[in-house]
């Protein structure tokens, strides 16, 4: 049995490589930092702040996020929203998702114990 | 108004800290955002039942060293030298270090060699200064340069090694390797070599005017013996290694005992002057004419005869170390 530290460092891993596709699943709807950092939370995405706010601005800069200040309301908050580029990779990053699913369930089924 | 610029709240001085540096376009657009986070951060916090002041401590906490933030969105390394770079950063220090050490010590030896001067703890000490100088200076360029290049890359290449590795760069030199036949011939031709060169000269010279005459003749038998003794068992463990096909552990310490031997007894003949004749020079100016002073330091051969055998000693325990683990 894994120690509980090493089994959390693997399950972490696994997710990190998560984020930038479930920020562009959330972000089809323009979000402002804080409220995307919380709807990621609840998903059960625990990132942090410093690396999701940076993340946000390197996505925009990669052209898949467009940003915009809303000053609305009190106070002005930015707001990010995929753009279509970040569609394009939003789907294509789906479609690899469902392909290591589907090819990790044949392995799974192939040899349901994981013994040789 | 830039936005980066501020009242001295722990906030406002948490937002200048990470943004001072991201230029005058991303800067205050960072600034503004951060401020923004924060402060929804913040009121969650109070939401939650914490008072204002708590609740922002806890808010810059979580967020963490402003540096680390400000590189995060400068896109700059937080590393001096990245794994991408270290191994050829490794190597470079290591051929480096192999080249210049030596080096450096030989020129001072020979410096001192040539002007005859200093005793043996002198050299050893100018010797240590000398290694630890080369040591630093190595260390520290080849850093610096390494450091640079990882920051003058740009950001999406930094996962990439600077040289492209290929099955041409494996090492050669493999434990289980076989001990050749040509290293074994040269070892053992020149502890031949070095054998008779010892019998002719502790035999005493035949021509005193055609040759020269350097080692002492008159050194007692049993001294004489253990020196020729200790090249002579060196050539035959050398044999015997070939023979074998490899270093084992009984013939490494058997080398290891040989050297150190040889080197003590010859250290300690040179240092009570017993060795070498003491009329040298006049001998030398006899044969060559003219006068030749040829003052040699015997603290100064004594030296250079520790430094050889610590490198072969070496050289034989990094070799055996190498043969045993290679699990």
């Amino acid at each position: 049995m894994l120690d509980d530290e090493r089994w959390a460092g693997h399950v972490q891993e696994l997710r990190r490589g998560t984020v930038v596709l479930a920020c562009l699943a959330i972000l089809g709807r323009p979000h402002y930092g804080y409220a995307l950092l919380e709807t990621l939370e609840k998903a059960g995405f625990s990132v942090d702040g410093n690396t999701l706010y940076p993340l946000l601005r390197r996505l925009e800069k990669q052209g898949l996020l467009t940003s915009e200040w809303n000053t609305d309301e009190a106070r002005p908050r930015k707001f990010y929203k995929v753009g279509p580029d970040g569609e394009e990779l939003r789907d294509a990053l789906m479609g690899e998702w469902r392909a290591l699913d589907g090819s990790i369930r044949a392995l799974m089924e192939e040899d349901p114990d994981g013994r040789p | 108004m830039d936005d980066r610029k501020t009242e001295t709240t722990l906030t406002g001085r948490y937002v200048w800290t990470v943004t001072r540096h991201l230029g005058a376009e991303a800067g205050p657009d960072v600034a503004r955002e951060l401020r923004a986070s924060i402060r929804d951060r913040v009121e969650a916090g109070i939401e939650a039942g914490n008072d204002p002041a708590t609740a922002e401590r806890e808010a810059l906490t979580e967020l963490g060293d402003p540096e680390t933030l400000a590189r995060e969105y400068g896109e700059l390394p937080r590393h001096l030298i990245g794994p991408a770079l270290y191994p050829d950063y490794v190597r470079l220090l290591r051929a480096l270090l192999a080249i210049l050490a030596p080096l450096a010590l030989a020129l001072l030896f020979v410096d001192r060699f040539e002007s005859g001067a200093g005793g043996l703890g002198e050299i050893g000490v100018e010797a240590a200064v000398v290694l630890v100088t080369v040591t630093v200076h190595v260390a520290f360029w080849t850093t610096l340069v390494f450091a640079i290049i990882e920051r003058a890359r740009p950001a999406d290449r930094r996962d990439l090694p600077l040289t492209a590795w290929g099955p041409d760069r494996l090492d050669v030199d493999v434990p289980g390797g076989r001990v050749g036949l040509p290293g074994t011939v040269a070892r053992v031709a020149l502890e031949v070599a070095m054998i008779a060169l010892l019998v002719w000269q502790f035999s005493g010279v035949s021509d005193l005017g055609s040759q020269i005459q350097v080692l002492d003749p008159g050194l007692g038998l049993a001294w004489k013996v253990l020196l020729i003794g200790a090249l002579a068992a060196g050539a035959v463990t050398a044999l015997a290694a070939w023979r074998v096909g490899r270093w084992t552990s009984g013939l490494s310490v058997i080398d290891v005992l040989v050297t150190a031997t040889g080197a003590l007894v010859t250290v300690y003949l040179l240092i009570q002057d017993r060795l070498i004749v003491s009329d040298l020079s006049e001998r030398l100016s006899e044969v060559f004419g003219g006068t030749i002073d040829l003052t040699i330091s015997n603290d100064l051969l004594a030296a250079l005869v520790i430094v050889i055998a610590v490198w072969d000693i070496a050289d034989r325990l990094r070799g055996h170390r190498r043969d045993t683990t290679k699990a």
